[in-house]
């Protein structure tokens, strides 16, 4: 059975891309476009990824981040921040909020699939 | 009767023209945002490798146009091969070319969507038409094109960008800092000649951006700008002196503080030693804590809780007294210090 993506931004190029490049490398996938429904999207659907905005519309991607640690459910879940925030204090705060790794944009999605891929990995 | 007539049409005829315009826009909005919608997919579909450019759209129509669009918008997303291959749609389909040709139109805003394109697909061969809407006779016109060279890269936009600058045309500074920010430290050597610009303006921005970047390499050109002509300058390379650290820099921005120079001169340099940290000038920075210019007292104490052990002991030393001053020193020595050399003069 492939593996469930969630992709959550609010850029809808942006995440129609996502989509496509990883349904193009055998994922399942699903979309949100703000934090709030993505929170809510995560604990329904529990995927085994998800990749998350850090600036977003109603819920930051680090209190989306910070949420999905605290509940059970999505505790161990691997995250990956999609954002254009490339500071190392950006980089700190994303890892301290729980976040398995990062992406900077703009993105390679070459880059963005392998990164999805070994994070899933390690998570198995 | 006749005139009241007419003096009803006189009111009802703009009214109606509005609302008849506000409804054509409105429509022709609500269209574009259909075709929009619709060829979203195939936009999308090219970045994937999944839609073949014979299928799409020919270039000129109307949904050849937003494809275009989309695709434009898709570019700056991305890096790497997706990226390139993207651009290469666009040149295969005669996008890029047709661009390059509206930079030409009579039209100023098919001549900024023209630059915006082309900058926004990092079309490097497209410098010399981007060079030439610098200076257009539309201010938007320039302020796209200097964005779009920024956004190009590299070393050859920065002379047009800096050249931009001068007048009859110019365009604005903040606008060239940004780009040439956007342009990264490739154009370093083209910023050190800038410091030798006819425009002031060009050069105050030179070393502002020399700084932006730490360029070592171009302390002594920094140095030599601190006796220019103009004070900006003189001013913005003290600011870059202080951001590339060098301690070569010390002596000149102590002199510079020795001539009669302005207020705004005076508070770079005092920033600037105290970024570089050399304690040289420790005793100098803690007589300027009696200073009765503006903001002079605070950057000095600032400067001087910067260098250090020579630094903090000026600050300690003048941290006893009552008055500007000491409050000043207290305050750079931070809140710690603050308490302490307060109970000191409590107790004195």
């Amino acid at each position: 059975m492939p593996a469930r993506i969630l992709v959550v931004d609010d850029d809808l190029n942006l995440r129609e891309i996502v989509v496509l490049k990883l349904q193009c490398a055998g994922f399942d996938m699903f979309a949100e476009s703000d934090g709030e429904t993505g929170l809510a999207a995560a604990r329904v659907l529990a995927p085994d990824l998800i990749l998350l905005d850090w600036m977003m519309p109603k819920m930051t991607g680090i209190e989306v981040c910070h949420a999905l640690r605290e509940d059970e459910k999505t505790s161990a879940t691997p995250i990956i921040m999609l954002t254009a925030k490339a500071q190392v204090e950006d980089l700190q705060r994303g890892f301290m909020a729980g976040a398995t790794d990062y992406v900077v944009k703009p993105f390679n999605p070459t880059e963005l699939v392998a990164r999805v891929s070994a994070a899933l990995e390690r998570a198995a | 009767m006749y005139l009241v007539g007419l003096a009803v049409c006189a009111l009802v005829a703009p009214i109606a023209a509005s609302v008849v315009v506000k409804l054509v826009r409105e429509r022709t909005a609500s269209r574009s945002l259909a075709r929009a919608t619709r060829l979203r997919p195939d936009a999308i579909k090219l970045v994937a490798d999944a839609v073949t450019t014979g299928g799409l759209p020919a270039i000129g129509t109307r949904d050849g146009r937003v494809l275009d669009r989309l695709v434009v918008e898709i570019v700056p997303l991305l890096r790497g091969a997706d990226k390139t291959a993207l651009v290469l749609v666009l040149e295969e389909r005669g996008t890029v070319a047709a661009a390059r040709k509206r930079t030409y139109a009579a039209s100023a805003l098919e001549r900024a969507h023209a630059a915006e394109m082309l900058g926004a697909l990092g079309i490097r061969r497209a410098l010399p038409e981007l060079a030439r809407l610098l200076h257009d006779r539309s201010e938007e016109v320039r302020i796209v094109a200097a964005r779009a060279l920024g956004k190009l890269g590299g070393a050859r936009a920065v002379p047009f960008l800096l050249a931009s600058l001068e007048e009859p045309r110019p365009v604005p500074v903040s606008i060239v800092s940004m780009a040439l920010l956007h342009s990264g430290p490739a154009g370093i050597e083209e910023l050190r000649a800038g410091l030798g610009s006819g425009s002031s303006t060009a050069r105050a921005t030179a070393a502002e951006l020399l700084g932006q970047f730490g360029a070592i390499a171009a302390s002594d050109d920094l140095i030599v700008a601190l006796a220019d002509s103009d004070e900006r300058t003189r001013a913005a390379a003290a600011v870059a002196l202080g951001r590339i650290g060098s301690p070569r820099a010390v002596e000149p921005l102590v002199r510079l503080l020795g001539e009669i120079v302005t207020i705004d001169e005076r508070r770079c340099a005092i920033s600037a030693l105290g970024a570089i940290g050399s304690p040289a000038p420790a005793e100098l920075l803690a007589a300027m804590l009696d200073s009765n210019e503006a903001e002079i007292p605070r950057r000095a104490a600032q400067a001087l809780g910067r260098m250090g052990d020579a630094g903090r002991r000026e600050l300690r030393a003048r941290s006893l007294e009552v008055g500007p001053a000491g409050a000043h020193a207290r305050e750079a020595l931070g809140s710690d210090s603050d308490t302490q050399a307060t109970r000191r003069l409590t107790t004195a």
